[in-house]
């Protein structure tokens, strides 16, 4: 590479790679020093306390259940978004016609409405006395359950709404796949007596490994976070049935003015979520291996 | 000349807040501005420095912001010279936690509402400066007393942290449960003066096609320990059972009576006595219900009426009494404090400029505009008001009746309250038991206890 080549890449880079110290690694590493310290977030300066806020951690009964929290929705949000998209997508595709253009550009829809607005609405239609699900109970006669203020209902009622959010945005994705899948294969199996259903199992499924398997890391990056849409529409209640990491740590920093054990916590959820991606990456590399 | 009118007023009298007439002093001899009359020694007692800066941040939920602005109108009348700002605000901890830790905070503060910063570690840091040259001063339009004199007996010690004055509470606020008067006079009802006869009431409302209680669970369910769980625990063990609360002692919620509190509470959800899925509804929400019919009782403090005003129906006759306790003699007890929190920053720039503007605020003329336009009651004694709408006369009226018996609930852990909110739909919905609820509160009480 000549040296005016290095000079423009190096120029190109400064700005971005300036932003990203700044306003990324700077705050992740003041966030670790801050996790060794008791600090109330006030003018007092943190003190010292080295590993107590990790220990203390460990013995947390709300840092646990704000991560079985998270659990459960890794273990339920991938699988349900993802197999829904397959569904959705394999209907919609059985005939590509031009009514598919106009289905992922309606199934593209919650995914372009800001997570706050979708939070909003969908509060309205759980409201207790005036929404549209219990609404639509009352004409069956039945008398529809407070679904953001019971503990067992509650996450299950996000997580509705979180496959609802992002399961357009994969069917999308699904299409345009199952559209690149060369007719000829169908034809032959076709030639061969195969239904539906066979033809869906043993030729779309395997060709769509790929973007199935990006979709569902995708989605399983996401029921780490969940931030918004549980502080907009539980805010982590009934009683703590909701609390995510995310909103865990804010709670513990913003309401309980404890920010030392917050930053501890933010520390280990950034510690889990790069063991996760350490992890994902594995499986991908394998993958390839298999591939080759 | 004067604002006020001297006839047909009513009074308000601080401590046991009697109402009666009382007519105004004349005044003749003393220089006023435009607004009202002010002794000289009055005028600018802490020696506040013309041309500052005056910067203060307040919450602005229920009872509205004219009252600051009201207050900031007469200190900008009493020194010409100074610049005064004013702003109201919601969630004052994520508004003003960066300007904390950079040591530069606004010069007065009402830290209240929903996000409010934790007074507790404002405390324990030193943020609050000690308010003594004020309470010294003397009183900006009540002559011959010094600023602490014109307010409420005893309404203001929440706000003494070791021996000093660090912050004042306002506007006053009496906590009971609210009702439509009307309606219990149309059907002949009594409001029960006992548990037992509230128990039976519930039944019979339910039989009558009513709901008896609501309540905003998803944000505000901490009215339910606030207007019903502390005051009966009041009732069955006595002021030193909520004074152990408020400093979170060891062992405050694990005694017997408040064991007792929590089962009688526990009654209204078995006996089917809330109105459905009130703990998934804000505040704001199940109050509106509540007075559209939704409900009958709403456990509220005395704000509710300014907060609601636009959604009153016509008719609607809001009025308040104290929750029942065990015997008709615990009856008159209630709930009376200041809301909200007010305090001068240590750190701020003028901190004089901020006292003075709580010199401005706690005084008769704020307190008197602020009865007459939006029947809030500021803890300042012999202050004149036309007319007092049902909801307040109610309010005082409880407070007249009760005497000595009033009590006050200055609890500083956010983590206690947020325990309140959590647990208390769980407790009502019969998904905990009262043995497990006041464990869960007793947990949190030990956490802020050790965090203080």
């Amino acid at each position: 590479m000549r040296a005016h080549q290095i000079r423009f890449i190096v120029l190109l880079l400064v700005v971005p790679l300036g932003a990203y110290s700044l306003f990324v690694v700077y705050p992740y590493v003041w966030a670790i020093g801050i996790s060794l310290t008791e600090w109330r977030g006030l003018a007092t300066p943190p003190s010292w306390i080295g590993l107590a806020n990790f220990a203390a951690i460990l013995g947390d009964p709300g840092f646990w259940n704000a991560l079985r929290n998270n659990g459960v929705y890794l273990l339920f949000v991938p699988v349900v978004t993802v197999t829904l998209a397959l569904v959705l997508a394999a209907l919609i595709c059985q005939r590509c016609t031009r009514l598919t253009e106009f289905y992922r550009v309606v199934f593209l829809f919650p995914q372009v409405m800001s997570i706050v607005v979708v939070a909003i609405l969908w509060g309205y239609a759980f409201h207790p006395r005036i929404g549209l699900l219990n609404s639509a109970l009352e004409v069956f006669g039945i008398n529809g359950p407070s679904w953001l203020g019971d503990p067992n209902l509650a996450q299950a009622s996000l997580v509705a709404v979180i496959v609802w959010n992002s399961v357009g945005f994969h069917t999308a994705l699904f299409i345009a796949a199952m559209r690149a899948v060369p007719e000829t294969y169908y034809e032959a199996a076709r030639l061969d007596g195969a239904g539906n259903w066979r033809m869906f199992r043993d030729i779309t499924l395997p060709l769509l490994r790929d973007p199935v398997r990006t979709s569902l890391m995708f989605m399983a990056f996401e029921a780490f976070d969940l931030f918004a849409i549980t502080r907009i529409m539980t805010g982590g209640g009934p009683n703590h049935a909701t609390d995510v990491l995310a909103t865990y740590v804010y709670d513990q920093a913003f309401s309980l003015s404890r920010f030392g054990y917050a930053s501890a916590l933010a520390v280990v959820m950034f510690a889990l979520m790069l063991g996760f991606s350490a992890v994902m990456l594995l499986v991908m590399r394998e993958n390839k291996v298999e591939f080759a | 000349m004067s604002v006020f009118t001297v006839s047909r007023r009513t009074v308000l009298k601080g401590g046991a807040a009697a109402l009666g007439a009382m007519a105004l002093s004349p005044l003749a001899a003393l220089a006023q501005t435009a607004r009202f009359p002010i002794a000289e020694a009055a005028r600018n007692p802490l020696n506040l420095a013309e041309g500052t800066a005056i910067e203060g941040i307040f919450f602005e939920g229920g009872y509205g912001i004219d009252y600051i602005n009201h207050a900031a109108d007469v200190m900008k009348e009493l020194h010409a010279g100074t610049q005064i700002s004013v702003t109201g605000i919601q969630g004052v901890a994520d508004r003003l936690r960066p300007r904390f830790i950079a040591g530069n905070p606004p010069d007065v503060i009402d830290n209240a509402g929903a996000g409010s910063m934790d007074t507790s570690a404002l405390r324990t840091e030193g943020q609050m400066a000690d308010l003594a040259p004020l309470m010294a001063a003397p009183a900006l339009d009540t002559p011959d007393k010094t600023f602490a004199e014109t307010l409420f007996a005893g309404s203001q010690t929440g706000g003494v942290y070791e021996g000093k004055q660090v912050s004042l509470t306002a506007p006053y606020t009496v906590h009971g449960i609210w009702y439509d008067q009307a309606l219990m006079r149309e059907n002949g009802w009594e409001y029960p003066r006992t548990w037992s006869a509230m128990l039976d009431f519930c039944e019979t409302l339910k039989s009558a096609g009513h709901t008896p209680w609501a309540y905003g669970g998803r944000n505000a369910a901490h009215y339910l320990v606030r207007g019903i769980v502390y005051p009966l625990i009041y009732k069955l063990a006595g002021r030193q059972a909520v004074d152990d609360i408020m400093t979170a002692k060891e062992g405050a919620w694990l005694k017997p009576e408040v064991l007792e509190a929590a089962r009688m509470v526990a009654e209204l959800g078995k006996g089917g006595f809330i109105m459905d899925g009130s703990e998934a509804l804000s505040h704001t929400e199940a109050q509106a219900e509540w007075l559209l019919g939704g409900a009958v009782f709403y456990p509220c403090g005395s704000w509710i009426e300014n907060e609601m005003r636009d959604v009153i129906p016509q008719g609607y006759e809001m009025t308040m009494s104290p929750i029942p306790g065990p015997t008709e003699e615990t009856f008159n007890s209630v709930l009376a404090v200041g809301s909200e929190t007010f305090f001068v920053p240590s750190a701020a720039k003028n901190i004089t400029g901020g006292m003075e503007f709580l010199r401005c605020l706690f005084s008769r003329s704020t307190a008197a505009f602020y009865a007459e336009t939006a029947g809030v009651i500021m803890p300042v004694q012999g202050v004149e008001v036309e007319t007092l709408s049902s909801a307040v006369k109610s309010a005082m009226a409880a407070v007249t009746e009760a005497g000595e018996d009033v009590f006050p609930l200055d609890l500083p852990y956010q983590a206690v309250w947020q325990a309140w909110g959590a647990l208390s739909p769980e407790l009502l919905q019969g998904r905990l038991s009262p043995e497990d609820y006041v464990a869960g509160i007793e947990e949190a009480s030990a956490s802020a206890r050790q965090a203080a």
